[in-house]
């Protein structure tokens, strides 16, 4: 069935139209049954909202959803970010390279267009991160849109083709792993200090949360754009040079 | 019909579209897009729901939903990452095994 690796499932199947039909019917029943569980969903319960709105003012930040995700649920996040970078760690190539972390390569057949868009794009969507970043603490915004506007800024820079992202560098690892590890050293000295992991001290809540943020900023910027890259590395298009150290 | 209950039903479709999907789809990059339509509609179910009387939010369910994002689309990065190696493994001359 499976002894040859293919991406295509070429297993025994009696009847395709048959299966095709018990598949879509067993679906068919499967929402139905859903669509009855949400109709009779009492949405009036108040959810956790009463909580967090009790305990808002100890958080350090305004925007509730900031709260839950840096204060009140911190471990969620803390463990996302080590998700990320263990995909990452997945995916990467395990040799790292000497070069430094960006590139100018020269390019015979320049996208005009593109570059002069990446010229003019890449420093306004720097500077909206940044914006996006410190709003987080009073409305919608935070580290995750910050991070993926400046991954997108990365993605750009590798579509003009002029630069080039070695995310195998030293510097790139360090800034994929930084937001882990602020958030790591944020939480022992919150043990060392408060007796608990993540266990903001309500004078510094804010300071830390925006602390931790930036750190995540940066790295999930960068392992998102890493991502993006690690997807597109086809042989013999140029980008496979990346990889190469020092070359 | 309230605009929540709209929502909640349209994701309870994409739901049910993205496990036909996986179930019925051949190749594994439709299953992939097939696990990321699921959960786009598991988010937007989430997000409905948090959506209470007047104009008050549940924050837990947005806060969830912000950190699923991020984990499909790391989970669907390594996916594609696995198919394209599986792909390159695999040798195109030998032709579709029996």
């Amino acid at each position: 069935m499976f002894n040859q690796i293919d991406l295509e499932y070429n297993g025994p199947v009696n009847d395709p139209k048959a299966s095709w039909l018990i598949t879509l019917c067993s679906v068919l029943g499967f929402l139905i049954v859903l669509t009855l569980v949400l109709l009779n969903y009492d949405a009036h319960n108040a959810g956790l909202r009463p909580y967090v709105e009790g305990s808002l003012s100890s958080s350090g930040v305004t925007n509730p959803v900031t709260a839950v995700l840096l204060n009140f649920r911190a471990y969620d996040t803390l463990l996302e970010i080590a998700v990320l970078l263990i995909v990452v760690i997945a995916v990467l190539p395990l040799r790292n390279s000497k070069t430094s972390l960006v590139r100018c390569i020269e390019v015979t057949n320049h996208d005009l267009v593109l570059t002069s868009l990446q010229r003019w794009l890449a420093p306004a969507v720097l500077m909206f991160a940044g914006y996006l970043l410190w709003a987080g603490a009073t409305q919608p915004g935070g580290a995750f849109q910050a991070g993926a506007l400046l991954a997108g800024a990365c993605v750009l820079m590798f579509q003009t083709g002029v630069y080039r992202v070695n995310y195998t560098s030293i510097m790139a690892r360090s800034l994929m792993a930084c937001g882990l590890a602020m958030f790591i050293a944020v939480g022992l000295a919150l043990i060392w200090f408060e007796g608990s992991l993540l266990k903001y001290p309500q004078d510094y809540a804010g300071v830390l949360i925006l602390l931790i943020e930036s750190g995540a900023t940066l790295s999930i910027a960068i392992c998102l754009a890493s991502l993006y890259s690690s997807l597109i590395d086809i042989p013999g298009t140029g980008h496979a040079a990346t990889f190469e150290s020092g070359s | 019909m309230s605009s929540e209950l709209l929502y909640s039903l349209t994701g309870l479709g994409l739901f049910a579209i993205g496990l036909l999907g996986i179930v019925v789809a051949g190749h594994v990059m439709r299953k992939i897009l097939a696990l990321n339509i699921m959960g786009i509609g598991i988010f937007m179910l989430l997000i409905a729901i948090a959506k209470q009387d007047g104009s008050f939010v549940d924050p837990v369910p947005h806060a969830m939903v912000l950190t699923g994002i991020v984990i499909a689309a790391a989970g669907t990065a390594l996916a594609l990452n696995l198919m394209v190696r599986l792909h390159r493994m695999s040798d195109p001359k030998q032709g579709k095994p029996k």
